[in-house]
Protein backbone atom coordinates (compact mmCIF):
# COMPACT_ATOMS: atom_id res chain seq x y z
CA UNK A 1 0.00 0.00 0.00
CA UNK A 2 2.84 2.43 0.79
CA UNK A 3 4.40 1.69 -2.33
CA UNK A 4 1.40 2.44 -4.22
CA UNK A 5 1.05 5.90 -2.36
CA UNK A 6 4.65 6.73 -3.01
CA UNK A 7 4.47 6.01 -6.98
CA UNK A 8 1.36 7.49 -6.98
CA UNK A 9 2.68 10.93 -5.94
CA UNK A 10 5.53 10.64 -8.44
CA UNK A 11 2.78 10.09 -11.27
CA UNK A 12 1.03 13.16 -9.91
CA UNK A 13 4.15 15.31 -10.08
CA UNK A 14 5.19 14.17 -13.86
CA UNK A 15 1.44 16.18 -14.31
CA UNK A 16 2.40 19.10 -12.18
CA UNK A 17 5.70 19.91 -13.38
CA UNK A 18 5.28 22.77 -15.51
CA UNK A 19 7.79 24.40 -17.20
CA UNK A 20 10.06 20.78 -15.75
CA UNK A 21 13.43 22.12 -14.37
CA UNK A 22 13.82 24.54 -11.66
CA UNK A 23 10.35 25.65 -12.16
CA UNK A 24 9.30 22.73 -10.27
CA UNK A 25 11.44 22.54 -7.68
CA UNK A 26 9.74 23.96 -4.77
CA UNK A 27 6.45 21.46 -5.85
CA UNK A 28 9.18 19.22 -5.39
CA UNK A 29 10.25 20.13 -2.24
CA UNK A 30 6.61 20.52 -0.79
CA UNK A 31 5.40 17.14 -1.99
CA UNK A 32 8.88 15.00 -0.90
CA UNK A 33 9.72 17.04 1.98
CA UNK A 34 7.29 18.63 3.43
CA UNK A 35 4.14 16.37 2.73
CA UNK A 36 6.14 13.18 2.18
CA UNK A 37 8.97 12.88 4.79
CA UNK A 38 10.47 11.19 2.22
CA UNK A 39 13.81 13.23 2.57
CA UNK A 40 15.26 15.88 5.39
CA UNK A 41 16.02 19.27 4.30
CA UNK A 42 19.44 18.74 4.08
CA UNK A 43 19.00 15.74 1.82
CA UNK A 44 16.53 17.47 -0.47
CA UNK A 45 19.48 20.48 -1.15
CA UNK A 46 21.93 17.78 -1.06
CA UNK A 47 20.20 16.46 -4.43
CA UNK A 48 19.38 19.26 -5.94
CA UNK A 49 23.14 19.84 -6.09
CA UNK A 50 23.95 16.39 -7.09
CA UNK A 51 21.72 16.78 -10.01
CA UNK A 52 23.60 19.69 -11.21
CA UNK A 53 26.30 18.10 -12.23
CA UNK A 54 24.81 14.54 -13.19
CA UNK A 55 23.02 13.33 -15.89
CA UNK A 56 18.96 13.92 -15.77
CA UNK A 57 16.81 16.21 -14.95
CA UNK A 58 16.24 16.95 -11.02
CA UNK A 59 12.71 15.37 -10.66
CA UNK A 60 14.01 12.25 -12.37
CA UNK A 61 17.12 12.01 -10.09
CA UNK A 62 14.68 12.72 -7.10
CA UNK A 63 12.63 9.62 -8.25
CA UNK A 64 15.30 7.52 -8.25
CA UNK A 65 17.23 8.69 -5.18
CA UNK A 66 13.58 8.48 -3.10
CA UNK A 67 13.27 4.95 -4.77
CA UNK A 68 16.17 3.61 -3.59
CA UNK A 69 16.16 4.66 -0.34
CA UNK A 70 12.42 3.03 0.04
CA UNK A 71 12.77 0.07 -1.84
CA UNK A 72 16.06 -0.58 -3.55
CA UNK A 73 16.94 -0.91 -7.19
CA UNK A 74 13.45 -2.10 -8.69
CA UNK A 75 11.68 0.89 -6.53
CA UNK A 76 14.15 3.38 -7.52
CA UNK A 77 13.62 1.99 -11.68
CA UNK A 78 9.52 1.73 -10.70
CA UNK A 79 9.60 5.31 -9.05
CA UNK A 80 10.95 7.14 -11.86
CA UNK A 81 8.85 5.64 -14.51
CA UNK A 82 5.54 6.83 -13.08
CA UNK A 83 7.55 10.03 -13.03
CA UNK A 84 8.35 9.89 -16.56
CA UNK A 85 4.68 8.67 -17.48
CA UNK A 86 2.81 12.08 -17.57
CA UNK A 87 4.19 13.63 -20.42
CA UNK A 88 3.86 10.16 -22.62
CA UNK A 89 -0.06 10.42 -21.73
CA UNK A 90 -0.78 14.13 -22.20
CA UNK A 91 1.15 14.05 -25.54
CA UNK A 92 -1.32 12.14 -26.57
CA UNK A 93 -4.67 13.95 -25.08
CA UNK A 94 -3.03 17.27 -25.50
CA UNK A 95 -3.55 17.67 -29.27
CA UNK A 96 -7.20 17.49 -29.04
CA UNK A 97 -7.34 20.48 -26.45
CA UNK A 98 -4.43 22.50 -28.43
CA UNK A 99 -6.73 23.82 -31.08
CA UNK A 100 -9.51 24.54 -28.55
CA UNK A 101 -7.25 26.77 -26.12
CA UNK A 102 -5.84 28.74 -29.13
CA UNK A 103 -8.92 29.91 -29.86
CA UNK A 104 -8.88 31.58 -26.75
CA UNK A 105 -5.70 33.08 -26.39
CA UNK A 106 -2.72 33.46 -28.14
CA UNK A 107 0.59 31.56 -27.54
CA UNK A 108 2.63 34.95 -27.15
CA UNK A 109 0.11 35.97 -24.45
CA UNK A 110 -0.07 32.69 -23.16
CA UNK A 111 3.88 32.48 -22.93
CA UNK A 112 3.86 35.76 -21.14
CA UNK A 113 1.81 35.01 -19.02
CA UNK A 114 3.22 31.60 -17.90
CA UNK A 115 6.83 33.02 -18.05
CA UNK A 116 4.96 35.07 -15.33
CA UNK A 117 3.96 32.10 -12.97
CA UNK A 118 7.43 30.77 -13.85
CA UNK A 119 9.38 33.92 -12.51
CA UNK A 120 7.80 33.08 -9.22
CA UNK A 121 8.32 29.71 -9.20
CA UNK A 122 12.12 29.73 -10.03
CA UNK A 123 12.16 32.35 -7.14
CA UNK A 124 10.82 29.58 -4.96
CA UNK A 125 12.79 27.04 -6.07
CA UNK A 126 16.17 29.80 -4.90
CA UNK A 127 14.15 29.67 -1.72
CA UNK A 128 13.71 26.37 -1.03
CA UNK A 129 17.49 25.86 -1.37
CA UNK A 130 18.37 28.74 0.47
CA UNK A 131 17.07 27.69 3.02
CA UNK A 132 19.15 25.42 3.98
CA UNK A 133 22.14 27.83 3.54
CA UNK A 134 23.85 28.78 6.90
CA UNK A 135 23.72 32.60 7.25
CA UNK A 136 27.38 33.30 7.33
CA UNK A 137 30.12 35.31 5.80
CA UNK A 138 31.97 32.12 3.98
CA UNK A 139 27.90 31.57 2.21
CA UNK A 140 27.11 35.47 1.38
CA UNK A 141 30.75 35.42 -0.17
CA UNK A 142 30.70 32.57 -2.21
CA UNK A 143 27.30 33.74 -3.29
CA UNK A 144 27.84 36.63 -4.01
CA UNK A 145 31.57 35.98 -6.03
CA UNK A 146 29.25 33.19 -8.01
CA UNK A 147 26.18 35.66 -8.99
CA UNK A 148 28.89 38.35 -10.12
CA UNK A 149 30.95 35.68 -12.55
CA UNK A 150 27.87 34.62 -13.85
CA UNK A 151 26.86 37.37 -14.84
CA UNK A 152 30.31 39.32 -15.62
CA UNK A 153 31.47 36.13 -17.87
CA UNK A 154 30.18 33.60 -20.00
CA UNK A 155 31.28 30.45 -18.55
CA UNK A 156 29.69 26.76 -18.25
CA UNK A 157 27.59 25.96 -15.50
CA UNK A 158 29.55 22.94 -14.59
CA UNK A 159 32.32 24.21 -14.11
CA UNK A 160 30.81 26.93 -11.86
CA UNK A 161 29.39 24.33 -9.76
CA UNK A 162 32.25 22.21 -8.94
CA UNK A 163 34.57 25.57 -8.53
CA UNK A 164 32.13 26.02 -5.88
CA UNK A 165 32.13 22.91 -4.53
CA UNK A 166 36.20 22.36 -4.50
CA UNK A 167 35.45 25.89 -2.54
CA UNK A 168 32.91 24.24 -0.60
CA UNK A 169 34.61 21.40 0.62
CA UNK A 170 38.13 23.06 1.16
CA UNK A 171 36.59 26.57 3.36
CA UNK A 172 32.99 25.77 4.32
CA UNK A 173 33.34 22.22 5.69
CA UNK A 174 30.72 21.59 8.69
CA UNK B 1 9.58 -18.82 -46.98
CA UNK B 2 10.57 -15.49 -48.88
CA UNK B 3 7.90 -13.47 -47.30
CA UNK B 4 8.99 -15.06 -44.33
CA UNK B 5 12.28 -14.24 -44.50
CA UNK B 6 11.97 -10.40 -45.59
CA UNK B 7 9.61 -9.78 -42.34
CA UNK B 8 12.73 -11.26 -40.44
CA UNK B 9 14.87 -8.13 -42.53
CA UNK B 10 11.85 -5.66 -42.27
CA UNK B 11 12.33 -6.47 -38.22
CA UNK B 12 15.74 -6.69 -38.07
CA UNK B 13 16.17 -3.43 -39.82
CA UNK B 14 13.28 -2.22 -37.26
CA UNK B 15 15.39 -2.85 -34.01
CA UNK B 16 18.53 -1.71 -35.78
CA UNK B 17 17.16 1.34 -36.12
CA UNK B 18 15.39 1.73 -32.64
CA UNK B 19 18.82 0.56 -30.57
CA UNK B 20 20.59 3.46 -32.80
CA UNK B 21 17.68 5.70 -31.49
CA UNK B 22 18.21 4.26 -27.63
CA UNK B 23 22.21 4.56 -28.09
CA UNK B 24 21.83 7.98 -29.24
CA UNK B 25 19.52 9.46 -26.58
CA UNK B 26 21.25 7.84 -23.57
CA UNK B 27 24.17 9.03 -25.01
CA UNK B 28 23.20 12.87 -24.96
CA UNK B 29 21.78 12.10 -21.64
CA UNK B 30 24.72 11.30 -20.59
CA UNK B 31 26.83 14.20 -21.87
CA UNK B 32 24.27 16.93 -21.06
CA UNK B 33 24.75 17.11 -17.49
CA UNK B 34 22.74 19.26 -15.30
CA UNK B 35 19.78 18.51 -17.29
CA UNK B 36 16.64 21.81 -17.56
CA UNK B 37 17.23 24.37 -20.91
CA UNK B 38 21.22 24.41 -20.86
CA UNK B 39 21.08 20.28 -22.33
CA UNK B 40 19.08 21.39 -25.26
CA UNK B 41 21.87 22.92 -27.35
CA UNK B 42 24.01 19.81 -26.60
CA UNK B 43 20.60 17.22 -27.47
CA UNK B 44 20.84 19.31 -31.16
CA UNK B 45 24.45 19.47 -31.75
CA UNK B 46 24.97 15.51 -31.36
CA UNK B 47 21.42 14.32 -32.87
CA UNK B 48 22.58 16.03 -35.71
CA UNK B 49 26.38 14.68 -35.45
CA UNK B 50 25.29 10.86 -34.48
CA UNK B 51 22.94 11.21 -37.79
CA UNK B 52 19.58 10.44 -36.12
CA UNK B 53 18.16 13.81 -37.63
CA UNK B 54 19.62 15.50 -40.86
CA UNK B 55 18.13 18.80 -40.22
CA UNK B 56 18.61 20.87 -36.82
CA UNK B 57 15.61 22.30 -37.06
CA UNK B 58 12.93 19.14 -36.75
CA UNK B 59 14.96 19.33 -33.10
CA UNK B 60 13.91 22.61 -32.50
CA UNK B 61 10.17 21.80 -33.22
CA UNK B 62 10.81 19.12 -30.95
CA UNK B 63 11.49 21.27 -28.21
CA UNK B 64 9.07 24.12 -28.98
CA UNK B 65 6.84 21.07 -28.57
CA UNK B 66 8.76 19.64 -25.72
CA UNK B 67 8.00 23.29 -23.67
CA UNK B 68 4.77 22.94 -24.13
CA UNK B 69 4.12 19.82 -22.22
CA UNK B 70 3.88 19.40 -18.25
CA UNK B 71 7.29 17.14 -17.13
CA UNK B 72 10.92 16.86 -17.16
CA UNK B 73 12.07 18.60 -20.54
CA UNK B 74 14.60 15.91 -20.98
CA UNK B 75 11.76 13.84 -21.10
CA UNK B 76 9.43 15.09 -23.04
CA UNK B 77 12.05 16.14 -25.41
CA UNK B 78 12.71 12.87 -26.08
CA UNK B 79 8.77 11.69 -26.35
CA UNK B 80 8.38 13.92 -29.13
CA UNK B 81 11.47 13.21 -31.43
CA UNK B 82 10.93 9.45 -30.44
CA UNK B 83 7.92 9.42 -32.16
CA UNK B 84 8.82 11.25 -34.97
CA UNK B 85 11.69 9.04 -35.39
CA UNK B 86 9.97 5.85 -34.86
CA UNK B 87 6.19 6.13 -34.06
CA UNK B 88 5.11 4.66 -30.67
CA UNK B 89 8.05 2.15 -29.81
CA UNK B 90 10.38 5.13 -31.11
CA UNK B 91 8.66 7.50 -28.54
CA UNK B 92 9.38 4.11 -25.52
CA UNK B 93 13.10 3.86 -27.09
CA UNK B 94 13.73 7.18 -26.73
CA UNK B 95 12.22 7.79 -23.23
CA UNK B 96 14.07 4.83 -21.66
CA UNK B 97 17.19 5.94 -23.39
CA UNK B 98 17.19 9.22 -21.48
CA UNK B 99 15.92 7.56 -18.46
CA UNK B 100 18.09 4.84 -17.97
CA UNK B 101 21.75 6.63 -17.49
CA UNK B 102 20.73 9.02 -15.01
CA UNK B 103 18.74 6.14 -13.04
CA UNK B 104 22.31 4.08 -12.65
CA UNK B 105 24.35 7.31 -12.24
CA UNK B 106 22.08 8.23 -9.30
CA UNK B 107 21.49 4.08 -8.02
CA UNK B 108 25.35 4.35 -7.67
CA UNK B 109 25.94 7.50 -6.23
CA UNK B 110 22.95 7.52 -4.16
CA UNK B 111 24.36 4.65 -2.36
CA UNK B 112 27.73 6.09 -1.69
CA UNK B 113 26.05 9.21 -0.63
CA UNK B 114 23.85 7.01 2.09
CA UNK B 115 27.47 5.69 3.32
CA UNK B 116 29.74 8.86 2.98
CA UNK B 117 26.71 11.78 4.10
CA UNK B 118 29.11 12.33 7.14
CA UNK B 119 32.28 12.89 5.33
CA UNK B 120 32.92 16.44 5.94
CA UNK B 121 34.55 16.86 2.46
CA UNK B 122 31.66 15.29 0.64
CA UNK B 123 29.00 17.77 2.53
CA UNK B 124 31.58 20.74 2.16
CA UNK B 125 31.56 20.34 -1.40
CA UNK B 126 27.50 19.60 -1.79
CA UNK B 127 27.22 22.73 0.17
CA UNK B 128 29.38 24.99 -1.82
CA UNK B 129 27.41 23.75 -5.23
CA UNK B 130 24.27 24.57 -3.32
CA UNK B 131 25.50 28.17 -3.08
CA UNK B 132 26.48 29.02 -6.82
CA UNK B 133 22.87 26.95 -7.60
CA UNK B 134 21.42 29.69 -5.62
CA UNK B 135 23.46 32.05 -7.46
CA UNK B 136 22.44 30.49 -10.90
CA UNK B 137 18.65 30.58 -10.11
CA UNK B 138 19.37 34.13 -9.08
CA UNK B 139 20.37 34.97 -12.29
CA UNK B 140 17.91 32.73 -13.98
CA UNK B 141 15.46 34.86 -12.75
CA UNK B 142 16.93 38.05 -13.53
CA UNK B 143 17.13 36.82 -17.11
CA UNK B 144 13.22 35.01 -17.21
CA UNK B 145 12.14 39.18 -15.85
CA UNK B 146 14.49 40.79 -19.01
CA UNK B 147 12.19 38.49 -21.69
CA UNK B 148 9.04 40.79 -21.10
CA UNK B 149 8.84 44.24 -20.22
CA UNK B 150 6.36 44.37 -17.16
CA UNK B 151 4.74 47.06 -15.61
CA UNK B 152 5.72 48.19 -11.94
CA UNK B 153 2.49 46.37 -11.17
CA UNK B 154 3.38 43.10 -12.01
CA UNK B 155 6.79 43.50 -10.10
CA UNK B 156 4.73 44.20 -7.15
CA UNK B 157 2.58 41.66 -7.98
CA UNK B 158 5.98 39.27 -7.91
CA UNK B 159 7.00 40.50 -4.84
CA UNK B 160 3.71 39.66 -3.33
CA UNK B 161 3.85 36.10 -4.84
CA UNK B 162 7.47 35.17 -3.76
CA UNK B 163 6.39 36.47 -0.26
CA UNK B 164 3.62 34.50 -0.03
CA UNK B 165 6.34 32.07 -0.89
CA UNK B 166 8.27 32.67 1.78
CA UNK B 167 5.11 32.28 4.46
CA UNK B 168 4.98 28.64 2.66
CA UNK B 169 2.04 29.16 0.67
CA UNK B 170 1.77 26.33 -1.43
CA UNK B 171 3.43 26.63 -5.04
CA UNK B 172 0.85 25.63 -7.78
CA UNK B 173 -1.90 27.81 -6.44
CA UNK B 174 0.44 30.74 -6.25
CA UNK B 175 1.51 29.96 -9.87
CA UNK B 176 -1.84 29.27 -11.18
CA UNK B 177 -2.77 33.11 -9.78
CA UNK B 178 -0.38 34.31 -11.49
CA UNK B 179 -0.99 33.30 -14.48
CA UNK B 180 -4.44 33.86 -14.77
CA UNK B 181 -3.62 37.71 -13.53
CA UNK B 182 -0.48 37.60 -16.44
CA UNK B 183 -3.65 36.32 -18.82
CA UNK B 184 -6.23 38.54 -17.44
CA UNK B 185 -3.72 41.65 -17.04
CA UNK B 186 -2.91 42.12 -20.83
CA UNK B 187 -6.72 41.56 -21.71
CA UNK B 188 -7.09 45.09 -19.43
CA UNK B 189 -4.44 46.99 -21.53
CA UNK B 190 -5.50 45.89 -24.73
Amino acid sequence: MHTIKVLLVFFKLGFFAFGGGWATVRLLQEELVVKGGFLTQNEFADLISISQITPGPVAVNMATYIGMKLGGTLMAVFCTLALAAAPLIILYFLRWFSGWFGAFISPVRLDRALNFGAVVLVSGAALSVAESLRPDVGAVLLGSLAFFVIRRFQVSPILMLITGGILGAFFLRG
Amino acid sequence: MFVNGEKKQHLFERIKGLSRIFFAFSWVSLVALGGGYSMLSVYRHELVRLKIVSDPGEVLDAIARAQSLPGPIAVNFAAVMGKKLGGFSGLLTAVSGVVIPPILVIITLGKLLLKYREVEYLSGFLYGVRIVVVAMLASLVLDMLKRYRRSNWEYVLLVLAVVALIFDVPGVPVFLAMVLIGIFWRRVEE
